[in-house]
């Protein structure tokens, strides 16, 4: 394996984590709000269309951004009025609003651009990529981290550490993880749990829409039909496995990234296609596995 | 009038669809007086508090505090009235520290929202001074006693600057020093200048240590008088609006055989590595005895009941059922000779979204041949069948056979639970805390439907935290403390001092 | 039993309400699309026969969706395992020079197994190592799609086709057809409907399985074998969705052979109308009807008055969501009525 070869792999290792990371920094407010929230896919999947008609329509990144988020926003209010106000049913709901959203986007991708599969156009303007200075000049990391979209080091740097902050440190992310733990005892001092479910379902939307708007415009520059590909999937199984904890989600979907980009890369290889887009799946169970054995169980799990 | 701290007028409050739980409810409360409130399971007194601290929405009525009115729509909002109130069942986040619990809510920050939790240890420490509270700030609260989490919902109150403190039945979890304990609390907050509202069903405190009692029945207030010259039957009277049958007649009965026999039993902790829930307990019920199993909640006892039932792996010592070794056996197998009363109506002794035949059906599936039809299949009728004659002898009220659980009350949900497992048929019953919540009607009948099992020679494993059922229903009584069992007694040779001692681990008798 | 039937009522006049809506908000006429739909889905006998072939096919996909809700496992791997019953079917319908009357039958059980096999792996992945047969599930039907496309690819490819398929199943190994119209999988399926309704109501297995599902705790504790029952469910579920794999190769409608991610859209169908339905076995057949009969009237509907053909699973979707809250909300609504009418009560004593 050429020294060439392993930094592509790294380096669409990185990007391609971009979305389930932060599909999973959403998903983590919901789940320590104790929501039991399955629309990621679906938040992903709308945003990522939305970001791309957006571009489409106004010719600027920045719009494309604004309206992949209001998609997404869109979805996650969905959910809320469903789960919240009606009481549906957080798993019905989640169902649900998944199946809207691929045939939503697949029915306006059609109506809107009379395309079908695949939607891509010169129109499509991309987030900028950022060439850093001082970054360039280093080496090797400069092959790996060098020239990405903006919001790619945003994303580390910026949404990683502040979702920490803001879990750990602040008086919100105290309530919240008490809403998340026990509500009763959150509304016994007056927190309005309600509300707390509220804003983590919104944070969630919001998240979500950058991590499909750097799908279609960050990372890839088109939309296809189910484009996220069960990558809201992966981060639900990324925040089951770490408990919802920042870092550790990093961590995973870096390990996702990884085997994303390791499946692209291998395909001019002997090895078939289609074990190489098998991958992230097949390390998603592997993950689980070795998360089992890392439990001592004891007694009976199913009482 | 002025002297009024607190004053409710005319309170409705009904849950949907039909619940009237106050049906106009006025209540008066003086200032500095330790004011109970008395009632049966159901009664409303608690439902009344609850509308006082914001935690409920009357229907209709109205509050004055110190005479003026008052809109109590938040628990937040009671509080920053000086009214606070400590939940049957705690209000606390396990995971948090004690600081956390105590100052969620309220938490000190900065501008920006960043938590500044030292800021609060200061003005806590004058209040732990204080009242001479003692426990660390920085522990986890689920690892702390029951009785010490109870005193930091106390806390929690006080440094709020609450006035008027409500306490939901709290000696129901305490063993009897652990209560004598809280009522000195009582007192010294008392001498404090503040109010206590203490609601209870337990008549010997309520008259220990009241200055006013209010009772309460039906959704109604039945009269307020102050404690003197009142005595239990004239307060039973008033709860029940009938004479109350106290204590349960109970023959004398030669027990037979053994049924049940723990020997040597030690249990692993599920929870926590390396501790032990049951650490070696022997003990064994004959037929036609009950064995009363005593202990503050969380010694072991759950686990032993857990593991008899086989919900729990055992690793040491053997459980014999009529002289076979069930050690191994799975719930399935056990479930034929055990009938089984769990702790918890609601999650483990039935499905409430169900109907009362699907709920009855259980266990007798696969156990009775009474509900097979053609072909071996379950027939749906018979099924019906033995629902409605569970109703019918057990006096369930309900519409029929297809009501859903969840539409009938408390004592009658239990009453099918009862009547479900007595039906089976086994040698061995085993009941935990099968009264709890329930009405007197009910209890009543409840304890009289196990003496008379206990009568046709079924042993019966009773497990309570209400000292005064075991003594009254039991033929032995032992206790557990941390564990493992400290004592064996009959009712009739010992007090409940004495068990309360030993429920705290002060006297014990083990042998090694 | 009367409030389920207005129920499922009620749900089907929403679907048609909705669509009608949603047609007149996008610029359709609404009356000529529903005639194209129904024109395609029911205006023939041989529509019909399409429409009826089509609902055996998503019954069977929500049967599978109902055993798993009741039982409180969580299948989600509809699609994975009807791609195992479609790719197994596939092979035994090329490669076994059976007679037909026994060729059918193998294909039919040999899918079943297979998707049960793949249900129950992750049922015992659940049982041993803990893991959560959500994603397990979920993971599969990426990985399976994967490698049936590689094995039509490859070795199960059909040279004389220019995409990459499988060979075309012996001829006596697709279901004859009845009266002209009527498939055998609507025969098919109407057995294993009925077998269905009995194992559910009237058995050991079927209570053991309604009782995990509302409460395992409760069913844990009353002797049932929560880990047993589970495997079972996981199995069974599995079972359905092969089989709908298998019907949609051997239908005599259908293309008789594989075709890479072929079925995809049953699968959440199925998982849908198993919500909508409540999981009742009757509401079950009427609304896998319902969507059939849409989704088989869409191409009219799409040649006819130019309607896409998504718009049919945006259309289910949406009557899926108004369905469950109406029926969810409505207790609610109703209880909080009640309670008002109880308070009025109070007041008007006062007025005495």
């Amino acid at each position: 394996m050429s020294w060439n070869l392993i930094l592509t792999i790294l380096s669409s290792a990185f990007s391609a984590s971009i979305p389930v990371l932060l599909a999973g920094m959403g998903g983590l407010f919901t789940h320590h709000a104790n929501v039991f929230n399955i629309s990621l896919e679906g938040m992903l999947l709308v945003s990522a269309f939305t970001a791309v008609a957006g571009t489409m329509s106004t010719g600027s990144w920045v719009m494309g951004l604004v309206y992949g988020m209001l998609g997404s926003v869109f979805v996650s209010l969905l959910f809320a009025f469903f789960v919240l106000k009606i009481q549906m049913g957080e798993f019905i709901t989640g169902i649900a609003i998944n199946t809207l959203a691929t045939g939503g986007t697949t029915y306006f991708m059609r109506q809107m651009f009379n395309v079908k599969g695949t939607l891509t156009s010169p129109d499509i303007v991309s987030i900028p990529k950022w060439d850093i200075p001082i970054l360039r000049d280093i080496p090797v990391l400069s092959d790996i981290l060098n020239g990405q979209p903006w919001l790619f080091y945003f994303a580390f740097l910026v949404v990683i550490p502040l979702v920490y902050i803001v879990l750990y440190k602040t008086r919100f992310g105290l309530r919240l993880r008490a809403t998340g733990f026990e509500a009763k005892a959150a509304d016994a001092v007056g927190i309005k749990s309600h509300s707390y479910r509220l804003i983590a379902i919104l944070i969630c939307g919001v998240l979500c829409g950058l991590g499909g708007s750097y799908l279609s415009i960050g990372y890839m520059r088109m939309f296809s039909e189910n484009m996220s590909s069960g990558r809201g999937w992966i981060a639900i199984a990324i925040i089951l496995l770490t408990k919802g904890q920042p870092l550790k989600i990093m961590m995973l979907a870096l390990v996702f990234g990884f085997c994303e980009g390791l499946g692209m890369s291998l395909q001019g290889y002997e090895i078939p296609v289609q074990f190489t887009y098998m991958l992230p799946y097949v390390a998603t169970i592997i993950a689980l596995f070795l998360d089992s054995r890392k439990k001592k169980s004891v007694g009976n799990k199913k009482a | 009038m002025e002297n009024n701290v607190v004053e409710m007028r005319d309170i409705v409050k009904i849950f949907p669809p039909d619940n009237v739980a106050l049906k106009r409810v006025s209540l008066s409360i003086k200032k500095g007086e330790i004011h109970s409130i008395i009632g049966e399971n159901g009664a409303g007194k608690s439902t009344l508090m609850k509308v006082l601290y914001g935690l409920e929405k009357a229907n209709q009525g109205e509050i004055f505090l110190g005479g003026v009115h008052k809109q109590i729509s938040t628990p937040k909002e009671a509080v920053d009235c000086g009214i606070g109130m400590v939940h049957q069942e705690f209000m606390l986040v396990g995971v948090y520290t004690v600081l956390e619990n105590i100052v969620l809510g309220d938490e000190p920050c900065n501008a920006l929202g960043m938590l500044k939790l030292d800021a609060a240890r200061d003005k806590l420490k004058n209040i732990l001074e204080q009242f001479h509270f003692d426990f660390p700030l920085d522990e986890q609260v689920q690892n702390l006693s029951v009785a010490a989490q109870q005193k930091i919902e106390i806390v929690k109150l006080l440094y709020r600057n609450v006035d008027i403190l409500i306490l939901d039945e709290p000696t129901a979890v305490l063993a009897p020093q652990e209560a004598d304990e809280l009522f000195k609390l009582l007192e010294q907050l008392k001498q404090a200048g503040k109010t206590i509202l203490f609601i209870s069903h337990k008549l010997d405190e309520v008259l220990r240590i009241s200055d006013t009692i209010t009772v309460m029945r039906r959704g109604e207030r039945v009269w307020t008088k102050p404690n003197q010259g009142l005595d239990k039957i004239a307060l039973s009277n008033a709860m029940v609006g009938r004479d109350v049958m106290l204590t349960v007649e109970k023959p004398e009965t030669v027990p037979g055989d053994t049924v049940l026999e723990f020997d040597g039993v030690s249990v692993k902790s599920p929870l926590v590595p390396g501790k032990l829930d049951n650490d070696r307990v022997s003990f064994s019920v004959r037929a036609g005895e009950i064995l009363g199993v005593a202990g503050v909640e969380g010694n072991g006892q759950y686990e032993m009941v857990q593991a008899l039932i086989g919900a729990l792996p055992i690793c040491a010592g053997n459980i014999r059922l009529m002289g076979r070794d069930i050690s191994k056996d799975a719930i399935r197998e056990r479930r034929r000779q055990i009938s089984y009363i769990s702790q918890d109506r609601k999650r483990s002794g039935s499905s409430q979204t169900d109907t009362l035949t699907d709920n009855v059906t259980m266990t007798h599936h696969y156990v009775s041949g009474r509900l097979k039809g053609k072909l071996g299949l379950l027939s749906v009728r018979k099924m019906r069948k033995l629902c409605d004659e569970i109703i019918e002898n057990y006096q369930v009220k309900c519409k029929n056979s297809s009501t859903r659980m969840m539409e009938l009350s408390g004592g009658n949900q239990q009453k099918v639970i009862i009547g479900r497992e007595i039906e089976l048929g086994c040698r061995l019953l085993v009941a935990d805390q099968p009264v709890r919540g329930l009405d007197v009607g009910s209890i009543e009948y409840i304890h009289k439907k196990i003496v008379e099992e206990r009568n046709k020679g079924v042993a019966v494993l009773l497990v309570s935290a209400d000292l005064d059922e075991l003594f009254s229903l039991s033929d032995r009584i032992v206790v557990f403390h941390n564990g493992r069992l400290v004592a064996q007694r009959r009712p009739d040779e010992t007090t409940r001092e004495e068990i309360g001692e030993f429920m705290l681990g002060a006297r014990s008798e083990l042998n090694d | 039993m009367t409030k389920k039937a207005t129920t499922i009522a009620l749900g089907i006049l929403t679907a048609i309400g909705m669509g009608m809506l949603l047609l007149v908000w996008q610029g359709y006429d609404p009356l000529d699309s529903y005639a194209a739909v129904f024109r395609y889905s029911m205006g023939s006998s041989f529509a019909i026969g399409v429409t009826l072939e089509r609902t055996a096919i998503v019954a069977m996909v929500a049967l599978a969706a109902t055993t798993t809700f009741s039982s409180g496992a969580s299948n989600l791997g509809m699609f994975g395992q009807i791609l195992t019953g479609e790719i197994i079917a596939t092979a035994i319908g090329v490669y076994l020079p059976l007679p037909g009357w026994l060729l059918i039958p193998a294909m039919l059980i040999g899918s079943a197994l297979g998707g049960a096999c793949m249900a129950l792996i992750a049922g015992l992945l659940r049982k041993y190592f803990n893991m959560n047969e959500f994603i397990t599930t979920l993971m599969f039907n990426f990985i399976l799609d994967y490698f049936t496309e590689y094995l039509v690819n490859t070795s199960m490819r059909d040279p004389l086709m220019s995409w990459p398929m499988s060979k075309v199943i012996a001829p006596q190994g697709v279901m004859p057809r009845f009266f002209g119209f009527l498939d055998g999988s609507v025969f098919f399926a109407l057995a294993i409907l009925v077998i269905s309704y009995i194992l559910w109501k009237n058995t050991r297995f079927g209570y053991e399985m309604r009782m995990n599902g509302k409460n395992p705790i409760f069913a844990n504790y009353g002797g049932c074998d929560a880990q047993g029952n589970f495997l079972k469910a996981m199995a069974l579920s599995g079972a359905y969705n092969g089989l709908a794999g298998c019907l949609l190769i051997i239908g005599s409608g259908q293309q008789n052979r594989f075709v890479p991610g072929m079925g995809e859209n049953y699968a959440n169908e199925g998982l849908m109308i198993a919500i909508v339905a409540n999981n009742n076995v009757i509401g079950v057949v009427l609304y896998s009807f319902l969507f059939s009969m849409l989704n088989a009237g869409a191409t009219g509907m799409q040649l006819e008055t130019s309607v896409p053909l998504e718009f049919i699973t945006m259309l289910i979707g949406l009557t899926v969501m108004s369905v469950v809250s109406i029926r969810e909300y409505s207790t609610t609504f109703i209880n909080n009525a009640k309670a008002m009418a109880e308070n009025r009560k109070f007041k008007k004593r006062e007025v005495k």
